[in-house]
């Protein structure tokens, strides 16, 4: 089984606070097709561990494989290409582009990626079917409800089918009804799809239905449950 | 108003210095021009009357009757008084217009003047030593003082007719620049009343108020000449009228400017839009940025009028500082353009004016509309609903323009149009044309939202597979805020509209002050005295090499009094001096005539013929073979020529003669030896060389009076006036050209800003910076691009339609070239103003904005 991300001994510092170290020697793998669940307290950086895994924090010690590849060896624009080909992101607070419409939020991972226009078209709708939204394909982003934006944000992150999902909190902003529907879909995404899934929150009823679930306290983190899969 | 308004509304102007900073420069910019307009122009205009009042003495009109003992009675006087806009009036007498006694040996003058200040404007009977004299006393010509041995205080007897000889006591000097062929003796109007037993004013001096404004002097003016015209026409006098329009009629940089003055307001009035345009859009921005402020404001209770309030304190900051920095910037450019102007195009300028009184209403009017600008964004701040403060999503724009800009405006470029055609095949007033290109232009400028809606779905659907999603997001945003979008187009559609324009003006004004002065100036060089000169100068300049030359007598005293058609133009059958004499025939002359009847036989005109320019034959109803009685008022001599030839064709300027003859008639028969002037062309010879030789003549002190004129120098005057135009034009299309990437650099930094968490989640799912940059880039580049069009369109359709207005829609093709260029350029303007956003969004790291708290 190939481990599609590999962490070894990752430390934070934010430069605005030199002495406090955000993550401490964070060590962690995810295996293909694992559901990975990131609890702790708030402030605790589960976002910060998150934002590096991510290579949106560069990193500053340590080292992290992913996809089998060594992020420290790409730059910028490099990094930028990486992730639309292997990452899919799930954010708090939806972040679409509100000038695009739902459909075309879905498609823009594969537009950047040059996939030829029909082709993204149809898995366009097949992503927005999939997180049960293709009725609402034309709208846009401030005539959506929370929940039906994070859902929109989560078929924009499977578009370049990524090797992996990276979900910061994507029910922090919702109710609970809108919660369960948005954790029905990555539920879904797991179990049918074999998507790799790491999502961060400290709403502890999901770890029920995670294989992994990592808790992080004071930027040490640690593996409190797991369940071997054969 | 609340002092924690107050405090708020200081602490937003304050919250982004950099872009606060570039607001106010580009507020500032309106003010500066419109204060080194006021400035500059204030000082050309009072070195020119400056000017003119030291060469020509400070009055409006001097007229004076030609015919013998007749004149303005007192009450005529008080009439004339009377008409509006004449400030003072004085009258001159003229005792013997028409008899020249001869005291000495000397033709002697006689002037009765008033002791005022207009009288002594009047340069020829100037008083430069002594006093002005009172009865019983004389101011005589230097000319006289030396030749008879006189100084002030001498005695001396002059005689009058009908009393015989008087005994006056010299009082002063005349100045040595009057007329020197004559002797002027200046007494007191009254005493030479007395005197001469002549109730009437047989010449006036009238000075109209100043500070008239332009339309106020013309009817003035008219008012007063036609009044004396019609008096003199009733009466059978004749009358000669001079204005200081004529006076100073030649070429004068600073005159040809004067022509531009509408133009320049023009612009500075729409530079004044385009500050406005800056403190609407930034304000806009600002409120943009703290909507959720706003709306957590007004969702704490704060009222909709201390809402208005706030943003008007932001907008009356802006107005205020911008405009003290407009006002020192702008005196500071009306030196550069003063330095540019004097040291290099040679423009007459004496100090800077800098009338504070004008400058402080620009200051307290742009202040005052400025802040007004502000009432816009209050409004839509005072819409603003306390939901706001719960979006997440930013919504789109409201759409109730886009039906006014769907259907008024295209309705209102079609009515524009439909005017212009109908006053075209019609024959309406012309002035239709620029109200059809006014309206022309403010519907193209109503359009625009409609066509920003427009060019954004084409791109949309036919550049997207061009260029990506960039493009798609970028037209939408476009869409999306297209209020803020239709501020940038606009204010480039101004620059653009300013900039062709003024171009096709400035070469119309080019073109027509060309003509102006080769057919003021047809030959190279005039040597010109009204006076008269001596014939030796004309032998002299026959001796140089590599010209063409023709010489003029002065105009005869005599007058026609035969002529077959009576009164058929005021001021022309009964001039005086309309008999020149001038050698028709020699092989120097340069005067291309076409001979229509007769001939101009040489020994012909020597014994008594006369030969007709074909419009004076016309006016006087002359034919060949007629003759021509001329009168001299003086001696009551007549003389009798023969018609033998009419002329047509000649190029001879300043109006004056109509009649030739030899110059040995004249000699003989008008007893007139002196040259008036001398018309030269340079053929094989060097201009500089003739001109320099020229120049050294005129330096004998017998030649003082003659004015060397200098056509090349003429053009090239008025050729600095059309650079002097063109430099000011260059710095207000370069002003408004920074306006508008400031509005644009404001609009693109707000967007920047607005749509960081955007911009940054693009990065996250994979953008790289060139795309990111790209995006931005496109969206200012689409902006300017539409700007830039609409500008040509709407510049090119007004400049054209002020042409037809003015009867000439010359140099059109001219346009192809700045129309050309604006197009390219309106697009690299964008490119430029997006850059420092589009750099400093893709520097930005992407977490800061993303992490939710
Ligand atoms: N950009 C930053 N600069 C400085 N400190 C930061 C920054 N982002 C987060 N932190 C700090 O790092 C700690 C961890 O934050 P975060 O990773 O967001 O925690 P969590 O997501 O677990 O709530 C917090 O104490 C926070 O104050
Ligand atoms: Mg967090």
């Amino acid at each position: 089984m190939a481990a599609v991300l590999l962490a070894d001994k990752i430390t934070h510092v934010y430069p605005s606070e030199p002495g406090r170290h955000i993550l401490r020697d964070v060590s962690m793998q995810v295996e293909q097709g694992e559901f990975a669940v990131i609890v702790g307290r708030s402030g605790s950086g589960k976002s910060t561990l998150l934002q590096v895994l991510g290579t949106m924090e560069p990193l500053q010690a340590g080292a992290l494989w992913l996809c089998g590849t060594e992020v420290t060896q790409l730059k910028d624009d490099g990094l930028a290409r990486f992730r639309l080909q292997n990452l899919g992101f799930v954010f708090q607070s939806f972040h679409l582009i509100d000038s695009l419409t739902a459909v075309e939020n879905v498609r823009l991972p594969m537009e950047l990626a040059r996939l030829p226009r029909r082709n993204a078209l149809t898995r366009a709708s097949e992503l927005l079917d999939l997180v049960g939204l293709s009725q609402r394909s034309r709208a846009f982003p401030s005539q959506l409800s929370g929940g039906e934006q994070q859902r929109v944000a989560i078929a924009r992150a499977l578009a370049n089918r990524p090797a992996m999902i990276l979900a910061d909190e994507p029910t922090g902003n919702l109710d609970r009804e809108a919660a369960d529907v948005v954790l029905g879909v990555f539920e879904d995404l797991h179990k049918h799809q074999q998507v790799t899934i790491v999502l961060v929150t400290h709403d502890t009823a999901i770890c029920d239905r995670a294989d992994t679930v990592w808790r992080m306290e004071d930027g040490v983190l640690s593996l409190a449950r797991s369940i071997a899969r054969q | 108003m609340n002092a924690f308004v107050w405090k708020l509304g200081i602490r937003f102007f304050a919250a982004r210095k950099g872009r606060t900073f570039f607001s106010i420069l580009g507020i500032s910019l309106g003010i500066l021009l419109v204060t080194a307009v006021q400035i500059v122009f204030t000082s050309l205009n009072q070195s020119y009357d400056a000017m003119q009042r030291q060469k020509y003495g400070n009055y409006d009109v001097l007229a004076y009757f030609q015919t013998d003992g007749q004149g303005l009675t007192n009450q005529e006087l008080d009439q004339l008084k009377d008409i509006q806009g004449v400030e003072a009036l004085q009258p001159i007498l003229y005792p013997y217009q028409n008899r020249l006694p001869r005291y000495f040996s000397d033709s002697l003058y006689d002037v009765g003047l008033t002791d005022s200040y207009l009288s002594r404007q009047l340069k020829n009977y100037d008083i430069a030593q002594g006093r002005f004299p009172l009865p019983h006393e004389v101011a005589l010509s230097p000319g006289i003082m030396s030749r008879h041995h006189l100084h002030i205080g001498s005695a001396i007897q002059l005689s009058f007719p009908h009393r015989g000889l008087v005994n006056l006591t010299v009082s002063g000097e005349l100045s040595s620049d009057s007329q020197k062929n004559f002797g002027i003796a200046v007494y007191d109007y009254a005493w030479l009343q007395k005197i001469t037993g002549i109730k009437q004013a047989t010449g006036i001096v009238m000075k109209l108020r100043p500070n008239l404004s332009e339309n106020r002097r013309s009817l003035a003016l008219n008012t007063f000449t036609n009044t004396l015209y019609r008096w003199a026409h009733r009466m059978g006098r004749t009358i000669t009228i001079y204005t200081k329009g004529q006076l100073g009629a030649l070429g004068n940089a600073t005159n040809y400017i004067a022509a531009f003055l509408p133009l320049l307001k023009g612009l500075s009035v729409t530079s004044i839009v385009a500050s406005i345009y800056i403190v609407i859009s930034t304000l806009q921005i600002s409120l943009q940025e703290r909507r959720k402020e706003y709306a957590l404001l007004r969702l704490l209770g704060v009222n909709g009028r201390q809402l208005t309030g706030l943003v008007l304190i932001e907008s009356l900051l802006y107005s205020v500082l911008s405009t003290l920095a407009g006002l020192a910037l702008g005196i500071g450019l009306s030196l550069v353009i003063k330095t540019i102007s004097v040291q290099m195009f040679h423009v007459q300028m004496i100090d800077l004016i800098i009338s504070w009184q004008p400058l402080g209403w620009i200051a307290l009017s742009g202040i005052a509309v400025m802040s007004a600008a502000g009432l816009i964004p209050a409004r839509q701040v005072r819409c603003l609903s306390p939901i706001e403060a719960y979006r997440s999503a930013e919504p789109s724009d409201d759409q109730e323009d886009d039906l006014v800009s769907a259907i008024v405006a295209p309705s209102l470029i079609l009515l524009s149009l439909l005017l212009v055609v109908l006053t075209h095949i019609l024959r309406f007033h012309p002035v239709l044309y620029v109200v059809g290109g006014l309206g022309f232009v403010v519907g193209v400028y109503v359009w625009i939202p409609s066509l920003l809606q427009g060019s954004a779905w084409l791109s949309s659907k036919f550049l997207r597979h061009l260029f990506g999603s960039q493009i798609l997001m970028a037209s939408r945003n476009i869409v999306r805020h297209r209020s803020k979008s239709a501020l940038c187009v606009g204010a480039l559609m101004l620059t653009i509209l300013i900039a062709n324009a003024g171009i096709l003006l400035l070469h119309a004004a080019e073109a027509a002050e060309t003509a102006v002065v080769s057919s003021n100036f047809p030959h190279d060089i005039t040597l010109n005295s009204l006076g008269g000169f001596s014939p030796a100068l004309a032998t002299q300049v026959g001796r140089l090499k590599g010209i063409d030359y023709e010489e003029f007598t002065t105009g005869a005293f005599a007058q026609v009094i035969n002529a077959p058609r009576k009164n058929s133009g005021i001021n022309f059958y009964s001039a005086i001096r309309s008999l020149q004499g001038t050698d028709l025939q020699t092989d120097k002359r340069i005067d291309h005539f076409r001979v229509v009847a007769g001939n101009i036989d040489s020994r012909r005109l020597a014994h008594n013929g006369v030969v007709l320019t074909a419009s004076a034959a016309n006016v006087l109803g002359f034919k060949v073979g007629d003759n021509v009685s001329f009168k001299n008022p003086l001696t009551g001599r007549t003389t009798n020529l023969q018609v033998a030839g009419i002329i047509k064709g000649t190029t001879i300027p300043f109006g004056a003669p109509f009649l030739y003859t030899s110059p040995a008639v004249m000699a003989r028969d008008f007893s007139v030896r002196d040259l008036q002037n001398i018309q030269i062309n340079v053929t094989t010879g060097n201009t500089g060389e003739v001109l320099q030789t020229l120049r050294g003549l005129l330096r004998n002190p017998q030649y003082q009076n003659v004015e060397l004129i200098n056509k090349l120098n003429e053009k090239q005057k008025a050729q600095e006036a059309v650079l002097l135009f063109g430099i000011v034009l260059g710095i207000t299309i370069l002003t408004i050209t920074v306006i508008a990437a400031i509005v644009l650099m404001n609009h693109t930094a707000s967007a920047v800003r607005m749509r960081f968490r955007e911009l940054a989640t693009l990065r996250a799912i994979g953008m790289t910076k060139g795309r990111l940059i790209r995006l931005i880039l496109a969206e200012g580049m689409m902006i300017s691009t539409l700007g830039g069009l609409a500008g040509t369109v709407a510049g090119g359709a007004l400049a054209y339609l002020a042409l037809m207005a003015v009867g000439h829609p010359s140099g059109v093709w001219l346009l192809i070239p700045t129309l050309c260029g604006s197009v390219l350029l309106s697009p690299l303007l964008g490119l430029l103003a997006s850059w420092s956003a589009a750099a400093w969004a893709a520097r930005q790291e992407i977490i800061g904005v993303l992490s939710d708290q």
